[in-house]
C-alpha cells in the first residue's frame, strides 16, 4: 500500500513537471512573430530555376545542402552496422526452418512483390519531378523484401550483392561530388548539362537524378538488411525454443 | 476552415499518443503509435509538404510498425506490475 | 464567424500548442514508463512532435507545395523547402536509430529475460 502511494506520488510530480515545462516553452514560443522574418529558403527558391529540377525539395536535398546528405547517409550506415553487430551474434549457428507459411501469403507475395518494386523504382527515378525520391523509394523497396521474408522465411538475401551495391553507391556519391569539385570548383557542382528549358522532363537537372538514384540504392539495401536481421532473429528464436 | 481541420487532427493525435503511453499492453501501444504516424501524414499533407507526407506514410506507419512488431514478438507482452 | 480559423497566426498558435503538448506527452512517457519498448514508443512520439513543429511553422495560408507542374511555371508563392528537406532525411535516420535501440533491447532481453529498466542492476557491484 505504501509502495503504491509512493508510485502515484511520483507520477503526479512528473506530470506536474511536464506541464510546467510545457507552459514555460509555450510562454517563450508565443512571443515569436512567426510569419514576418525571411529565411534562407527564399534565396534557394529564387536560385532554384537554375538547377532545372521541378521539385525544389529534391534540389535542396541533393544540391544546395548535398553535403548534409552525405553525413546523413553516413549516420544511416553506422546505425545499420550497429544493428547487424547486435543481432548477428546468435545467427551464425541458426538452422534451416521447416516452417510453411499460409498459401494466401505465399501466392500474394509473388504477385505483389514485382508491383511494389516497380513502384519503388518509379518513385526513385521521378524524384526530381514529383513528390518522392531516393529515401522514400528505397524504403518502399525494403517493404517489398519484408513481404517476401514473411512469405518464405527460408530465403536469405545475398549479402555480397547488397554490400557491393551499398558501398559502390556510397563511393559513387563521393566521386560525383569530387568530379564537381574539379570541374566546377565547388563541391557537388552540376557538371552535366542542365538546360533550363527542359524543366519537367525525365532527363533533366544534370547530376540531381543521378545522386538520388545512388541514394535510393544505398537506402534500399540498408533498410533491407535491417528488415532481414529483425525477421531472422525471430525465426532463430523459434528453433531455439523448440 | 483549414484551421478547424488542423485542430481536430491535432486533438486526435494527442488522444492516440496518450493512449499509446498509458496502455498496459505493448502490442496495443505499438498499434496506437501507428495512429500518431497516420495523423502526422494528414497534417503534413495539409501543410503543403507532400515529400514529407510520403516519407512518413512509408516509414511512420509502415516500416517502423513492422520493425516494432517483429522486435517485440519474443519479448514480454505485458508490462510487469511493479 | 469561422473566418478566424483561416488566419495564419491562429494556425501557428494551434500548431505550437498541439505539437508542444505532444512533445511533453512523450517526455512524460520517458520519465514514467519502465518497459524498454514503451520508452522507445515515447521517444518516437517526441520525434513526431518535432517534425510537426518544424514543418508547420513554415506553412502560411495561400502558399503551395514547392513543386512545378503544368499550371505552375515559376517558383513563387511556395512554402520553404529547407525544413522539408531536413525533416525528410531526419525521418529516415529516425527509423535506423529506432532499429538500433530495439536491437539493444532484444539483446538485453535475450541475455537476462527482463525488459524492465527499474530492475537493471547488472553493473551494480
Amino acid at each position: 500500500m505504501n509502495l503504491k502511494k509512493e508510485l502515484r506520488l511520483k507520477h503526479i510530480i512528473l506530470s506536474l513537471l511536464s506541464s510546467a515545462l510545457l507552459l514555460s516553452f509555450l510562454g517563450l514560443l508565443m512571443q515569436v512573430k512567426t510569419n514576418t522574418y525571411k529565411t534562407v529558403g527564399d534565396i534557394f527558391l529564387n536560385l532554384n530555376m537554375q538547377t532545372a529540377t521541378a521539385n525544389a525539395v529534391t534540389s535542396v536535398v541533393t544540391f544546395f545542402r548535398g553535403i548534409d546528405t552525405v553525413g546523413e547517409v553516413t549516420v544511416l550506415f553506422l546505425a545499420t552496422s550497429g544493428v547487424a553487430l547486435m543481432l548477428s551474434s546468435t545467427q551464425r549457428t541458426s538452422k534451416k526452418v521447416v516452417k510453411q507459411e499460409s498459401f494466401v501469403l505465399h501466392v500474394g507475395s509473388r504477385l505483389l512483390m514485382s508491383v511494389i518494386i516497380l513502384f519503388g523504382v518509379y518513385i526513385v527515378i521521378h524524384g526530381h519531378l514529383s513528390p518522392g525520391g531516393g529515401f522514400q523509394g528505397g524504403v518502399v523497396i525494403a517493404t517489398a523484401f519484408l513481404l517476401l521474408f514473411l512469405a518464405n522465411p527460408n530465403m536469405s538475401l545475398s549479402h555480397g550483392i547488397l554490400t557491393l551495391g551499398e558501398s559502390l553507391s556510397g563511393s559513387a556519391y563521393v566521386l560525383v561530388a569530387l568530379i564537381g569539385l574539379f570541374k566546377m570548383n565547388i563541391l557537388l557542382g552540376n557538371f552535366l548539362p542542365h538546360p533550363v528549358g527542359e524543366i519537367g522532363e525525365l532527363v533533366s537537372g544534370g547530376i540531381i537524378p543521378v545522386i538520388y538514384i545512388l541514394v535510393g540504392i544505398k537506402v534500399g539495401s540498408e533498410m533491407s538488411v535491417i528488415v532481414e536481421y529483425f525477421i531472422k532473429e525471430d525465426y532463430y528464436k523459434e528453433v531455439y525454443d523448440a | 476552415m483549414i484551421g478547424l481541420l488542423i485542430l481536430f487532427t491535432f486533438l486526435a493525435i494527442i488522444v492516440v499518443a496518450l493512449g499509446a503511453i498509458l496502455s498496459k499492453d505493448i502490442t496495443q501501444s505499438v498499434m496506437l503509435f501507428m495512429g500518431v504516424g497516420l495523423g502526422s501524414v494528414v497534417l503534413f499533407f495539409i501543410f503543403q509538404a507532400p515529400d514529407v507526407a510520403l516519407t512518413e506514410a512509408v516509414i511512420g506507419t509502415g516500416l517502423s510498425t513492422a520493425v516494432f512488431l517483429l522486435g517485440i514478438r519474443h519479448t514480454s507482452q505485458e508490462e510487469a506490475e511493479s | 464567424m469561422l473566418e478566424f480559423f483561416n488566419d495564419t497566426q491562429t494556425i501557428h498558435f494551434i500548431i505550437i500548442v498541439g505539437s508542444m503538448s505532444l512533445f511533453f506527452i512523450g517526455f512524460y512517457g520517458i520519465a514514467t514508463q519502465k518497459n524498454l519498448v514503451k520508452i522507445l514508443v515515447s521517444f518516437d512520439i517526441m520525434e513526431s512532435a518535432l517534425f510537426l513543429f518544424f514543418i508547420g511553422l513554415h506553412y502560411k495560408v495561400g502558399l503551395v507545395a514547392p513543386i512545378l507542374d503544368k499550371h505552375l511555371k515559376t517558383f513563387t508563392n511556395m512554402v520553404d523547402p529547407v525544413p522539408q528537406a531536413m525533416i525528410l532525411t531526419t525521418i529516415v535516420i529516425g527509423l535506423a536509430v529506432l532499429a538500433l535501440g530495439l536491437s539493444f533491447g532484444i539483446e538485453y532481453y535475450k541475455l537476462t529475460g527482463r525488459n524492465d529498466i527499474s530492475k537493471m542492476n547488472e553493473l551494480r557491484d
